[in-house]
């Protein structure tokens, strides 16, 4: 699962990234996980290193 | 001699340029997938929308950005900007040219401007304007929020005078056909051929200094040496990864301006030129342009690409963003449009690394340590007070 940290300012470069379209930002970015793969290609275009993963 | 360059934006680019004519062996690491930091496209449904910057240089093929493209060797079209700009005003549309200010307003300028070279007294834009007629103040405003993403209170009238006698001398902006990428694109080619390396997913972890010197970087735990490092990740980034006292508290105050920018699709033309238009009818939106009126290839077939930008002034990211799309909404009437990305811009991902006026230099507490890039231009817009930056930094090392 992917979630966001308090360093995202909302870019949005993740949101470009994701070619699953799981990504929306306004403010700030939110992932919906049921939709995401976790490719990872988000986590090399976000500038502030605000994705992490976590394990369920 | 080896120049190791940290970061790939415009700063990086330029500097990696100057040095490898120089003669210097040159390495960028670049963090990111990919170069160009906030000056490059990325595409999502179709349309060329940007890490950052509007797709737009200030002055154009005329300015010191355009210069230095020259210079490099790197062959980017640049579509200069016809009209310069518009401004939306009380419901109507007006070409922004110097006609546009009454004279009343032009004496007291140059009243205002003498007095400052003589008494020398320190006094903001807004303080300087104030008196002024209301179209006077309402573009001020549209024109710090635009170009500078601040408020007209925050920037020194002594800072804007340079860039004001910057925009006589080499006129308005310009668009590079296929956007900023092209500019990244043609600045690698020529860095390649130039024999530079660049490292992508590489980021910098330490800058490893010897008492007034640095001895190289930190790059996946391995230990790289180097003559000279440029960093192009402004100044307390680079504070952090030397991990030096001094330095951290020396630019510990350095404010960073925040900016949002709304990207919009229209089938029928709304700017309707090459230009910006300054909007002062708004709350928050400062202007916007329509990119596709130089490069049609900026969107898909039936479609113009809409930016627009506001500056941030209460610390709260959504209750801007809304004035913005109300903006926004008022703007467009019954027009159809879509929104594609509303992107903010904040601290370490800001419009500039130190607000306009306020820039603090390229030296560092280290001799053979630079920064370059919005963390240190000197006086210019944007991109083109980079590139005035970057020739004295590199005329320095
Ligand atoms: C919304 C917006 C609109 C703008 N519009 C315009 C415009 O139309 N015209 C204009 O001229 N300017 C515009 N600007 C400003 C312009 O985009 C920036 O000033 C310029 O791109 C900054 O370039 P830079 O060289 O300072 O570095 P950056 O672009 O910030 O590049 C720094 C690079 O360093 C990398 N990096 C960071 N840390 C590390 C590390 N530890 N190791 C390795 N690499 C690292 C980053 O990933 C990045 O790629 C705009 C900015 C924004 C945000």
């Amino acid at each position: 699962m992917l979630y966001i940290t308090e360093s995202c300012v909302g870019c949005a470069q993740c949101m470009f990234a994701c070619r699953k379209g799981a990504i929306e930002v306004e403010g700030k970015a939110i992932i919906d996980n049921d939709v995401c793969s976790e490719c990872m290609r988000c986590r090399d275009y976000c500038p502030l290193d605000a994705i992490r993963i976590v394990s369920e | 001699m080896k120049a190791i360059v940290i970061g790939s934006g415009i700063g990086g680019l330029f500097s990696a340029g100057i040095l490898s004519e120089k003669g210097y062996d040159v390495v960028i690491y670049e963090k990111l997938a990919f170069p160009g930091g906030r000056f490059t496209n990325l595409e999502y449904r179709g349309f060329q929308l940007t890490t950052g910057a509007l797709h737009m240089i200030p002055h154009g093929s005329r300015g010191p950005f355009a210069g230095m493209l020259r210079k490099l060797g790197a062959d980017v079209e640049i579509v200069d900007s016809a009209p310069e700009a518009t401004a939306l005003y009380n419901g109507e549309v007006y070409e922004v040219v110097s006609d546009s200010f009454p004279i009343l307003t032009v004496m007291k300028f140059a009243w205002e401007v003498f007095k400052e070279k003589i008494f020398r007294k320190e006094k903001s834009l807004w303080d300087m304007v104030s008196g002024f007629d209301p179209f006077t103040k309402k573009f001020t405003r549209a024109f710090c929020g635009w170009s500078l993403s601040i408020l007209p209170e925050d920037m020194p009238f002594s800072r804007m005078k340079k860039i004001y006698d910057m925009v006589r001398r080499y006129r308005g902006p310009g668009i590079p056909i296929g956007g900023c990428r092209a500019v990244i694109d043609s600045l690698i080619e020529v860095l390649e051929s130039n024999g530079v390396k660049i490292f992508l997913k590489h980021p910098v972890e330490r800058i490893i200094t010897d008492g007034s010197i640095v001895r190289g970087v930190e790059v996946k735990g391995e230990r790289i040496e180097s003559d000279v490092v440029v960093s192009d990740i402004g100044h307390s980034l680079t504070a952090g990864l030397t991990q030096s006292e001094d330095y951290m508290s020396w630019v510990e105050n350095l404010i960073p301006s925040r900016g949002i920018k709304i990207s919009v699709a229209v089938k029928e033309p709304f700017v309707g030129h090459t230009g910006v238009m300054f909007t002062l009818d708004t709350e928050r939106i400062s202007g916007m342009n329509e990119v596709t009126q130089a490069d049609e290839n900026l969107a898909p077939g039936g479609y113009h690409l809409v930016m627009t930008h506001q500056p941030v002034i209460t610390s709260n990211v959504r209750y801007e963003i809304n004035l913005g799309l109300k903006d926004l909404k008022k703007l467009m009437g019954d027009r159809e449009y879509e929104i594609l990305a509303i992107q903010s811009y904040s601290g370490d991902w800001p419009v500039n690394r130190v607000s306009a006026g306020r820039d603090v230099g390229f030296r560092t507490p280290f001799e053979n340590l630079v920064v370059v890039g919005d963390g240190a231009k000197e006086d210019g817009i944007e991109v083109e007070g980079i590139a005035v930056g970057v020739v004295r930094a590199m005329e320095e090392l």
